[in-house]
């Protein structure tokens, strides 16, 4: 099953986030609590779940942003705290891309695409500083991500969301990733055009061999683009595995709750209500009963595993 | 809907034409559109970003600002001409016969009102009634909503997202209104909490019969929770038609395209099996 070691590994991480403070007392927030997986190269994997169940944390560690509190993050097998030094945070942060949500955001508005592009190539040496060598590069990364090479020459505003989102994913390319962190970037896109850009990441895996932190708190993207999914919630994973069986297999009540919110166009949904009344209740037991730290798993097969309910 | 009598269109859109006026002349984002809702129907709007869906949805209710500008067709709300109120009979229109929840509606809430005064605003403003009277409303409306009554002295930013979308649609029932436009009211929450506020939204709708003017651009969502359908494209209307129609039967190219913009987590459920011979076991960490 395991390829090869993991690009990246999670083991145990817990962190901790202090809050209040100042005249107020101060309270100790676990934003996660024993996380660990891990993403292997030319893979993807879905961290699944709502707002604040701390998915984003988890890319904000991976980017050294964050410290963890405790547990390990290892990239190629090497702890990711003992990367210091000029030289050595920038190659780590080389080979560590991310993807924002909001491609309106993550563009510098007064520089036109062709500075976006050029500006990773020389920071990180992959290109020579000479105009024509320059060009070209910029020119070929764009065919890669599937835009025109007439885009070098436009500013971001005169992109749609999911040309500059392409944009977003050539400057991964530029500078030679090896793994992305792609924190929901399809949920600020049209459904029409979700899949395209979906498509392309599915080629940067596999062409170019790039492992994959897909975050999302939609399960349908989750389930076209990722090979194996986690499912999270309040700081815990509590089911994970091959995505296919996570999704057609749900046994954590939590994975169950999510997978029938997301809509069924061929049930009526009249229908989806008489067998449901009292979804809203269901809903609030469901988050308090799986709230609890548990340290009991079932395998429920060679790749699916569920957090059991403490208590 | 499973009503007796013939459905009279509570809403008849007819040749609605909004152009934006540019540098470069005139763009028209709706042409020529027709459509109409009867009453207690879910009516949906489906299209890209960009297709004029949320125009129409300005331009019924009036509030569109220039450079956008009707600048033709008809809006035939209960037998009256929108197109054609004053400034004053639309003040009185708004809310008592249309009442709107926009996108990201949670941020439409004023961030310095504690609820109560927000909730107050709207009822005495269109009715005679007096405060007492309009927190005692308002009460009951938070009720319909299973929002707990002691929270009308909280500010907006007290309440999560849901939350808020809840509390914008308890306003909007406020004055019983005929007609309510949802402009992607769930877009913004996870799905969890999306499948609340439509389950909440469809019971209302059951028990008070108002019609539902439906904006979204996810169509599995929307052929769920709507009688009909249009879909939208370059601000045409191209297809009009029953939700499952639009969902077995899609006539244009571009609902077409449309669905298979999207392939259904649920397809693969139905023909699940599971791989023979493996034992459970459990784990401790």
């Amino acid at each position: 099953m395991q390829p090869d070691t993991p690009i990246l590994e999670m083991r145990n991480v817990v962190k901790d986030f202090t809050t209040g403070g100042g005249f107020a007392k101060t309270d100790i927030f676990r934003a996660l609590n024993d996380i660990s997986f891990s993403i292997h190269k030319g893979r993807a994997l879905a961290l699944v779940g709502e707002s604040g169940c701390g998915k984003s944390t988890c890319a904000r560690l991976i980017t050294k942003i964050y410290e963890p509190t405790n547990g390990q993050i290892l990239f190629r097998g090497k702890d990711i705290t003992e990367i210091k030094g000029r030289q050595e945070v920038l190659n780590y942060r080389k080979s560590v891309q991310m993807i924002f949500q909001d491609p309106f955001g993550s563009l510098n508005p007064t520089h036109t695409i062709y500075h976006h592009l050029a500006r990773p190539l020389l920071l990180h040496g992959m290109c020579e500083n000479n105009k024509v060598k320059l060009r070209t590069r910029v020119e070929e990364l764009l065919e890669m991500v599937e835009l025109p090479s007439l885009t070098a020459d436009k500013y971001p505003h005169e992109l749609s969301g999911g040309q500059r989102q392409r944009v977003n994913m050539a400057k991964t390319l530029a500078v030679g990733a090896d793994l992305v962190l792609a924190d929901e970037p399809t949920s600020m896109l049209d459904v029409s055009i979700r899949i395209g850009v979906l498509d392309l990441m599915q080629r940067m895996k596999k062409e170019f061999n790039l492992g994959f932190l897909y975050i999302t708190h939609d399960l349908a993207t989750a389930h076209y683009i990722a090979e194996e999914t986690a499912v999270m919630f309040k700081g815990q994973i509590v089911e994970w595995g091959d995505t296919t069986e996570v999704i057609n297999n749900p046994q954590h009540p939590y994975t169950k709750l999510l997978i029938s919110a997301v809509p069924d166009p061929d049930v009526r949904f009249a229908d989806v209500i008489k067998g449901d009344l009292d979804y809203s209740d269901n809903a609030h037991h469901i988050r308090s009963i799986s709230s609890a730290h548990s340290q009991q798993v079932k395998q429920v097969n060679h790749n699916h595993f569920v957090r059991q309910l403490a208590g | 809907m499973n009503k007796t009598t013939d459905p009279r269109p509570l809403l008849e859109v007819k040749n609605l034409e909004v152009d934006y006026l540019t540098n470069d002349g005139a763009f028209s984002a709706v042409k020529k559109v027709n459509f109409h809702i009867n009453e207690g129907e879910v009516f949906g709007l489906a299209g890209e970003s960009g297709c004029g869906k949320s125009t129409i949805a300005f331009a019924v209710t009036r509030l569109h600002k220039p450079p956008a500008l009707i600048s033709g067709g008809q809006i035939i709300f209960d037998g009256t001409d929108v197109v054609k109120l004053t400034e004053t009979q639309l003040r009185e229109f708004r809310w008592t016969q249309i009442a709107m929840v926009f996108q990201s509606a949670m941020n439409s809430l004023n961030p310095v009102l504690r609820l109560e005064e927000q909730f107050c605003d709207v009822i005495m403003t269109h009715t005679d009634m007096t405060k007492e009277q309009a927190i005692d409303r308002a009460m009951k409306l938070m009720d319909i909503v299973k929002i707990p009554r002691e929270r009308i002295r909280d500010y907006p930013h007290q309440f999560s997202g849901g939350m808020r979308q809840r509390l914008v649609i308890a306003i909007c029932l406020a004055l019983n209104a005929k007609l309510i436009v949802m402009d992607e009211p769930t877009t913004a929450l996870d799905v969890v909490v999306q499948r609340e506020i439509l389950q909440q939204i469809y019971q209302l709708k059951e028990e008070f019969g108002f019609s539902i003017l439906f904006i979204t651009h996810d169509l599995s969502l929307m052929t769920q929770f709507c009688d009909r359908i249009g879909v939208m494209y370059q601000g045409e209307l191209v297809e009009v038609n029953a939700s499952q129609e639009i969902r077995h039967n899609p006539q244009h190219p571009y609902t077409q395209k449309l669905w298979s913009a999207f392939p259904s987590i649920h397809e693969g459920r139905k023909h699940y099996t599971k791989t023979e011979g493996f034992e459970e076991q459990t784990i401790t960490l």
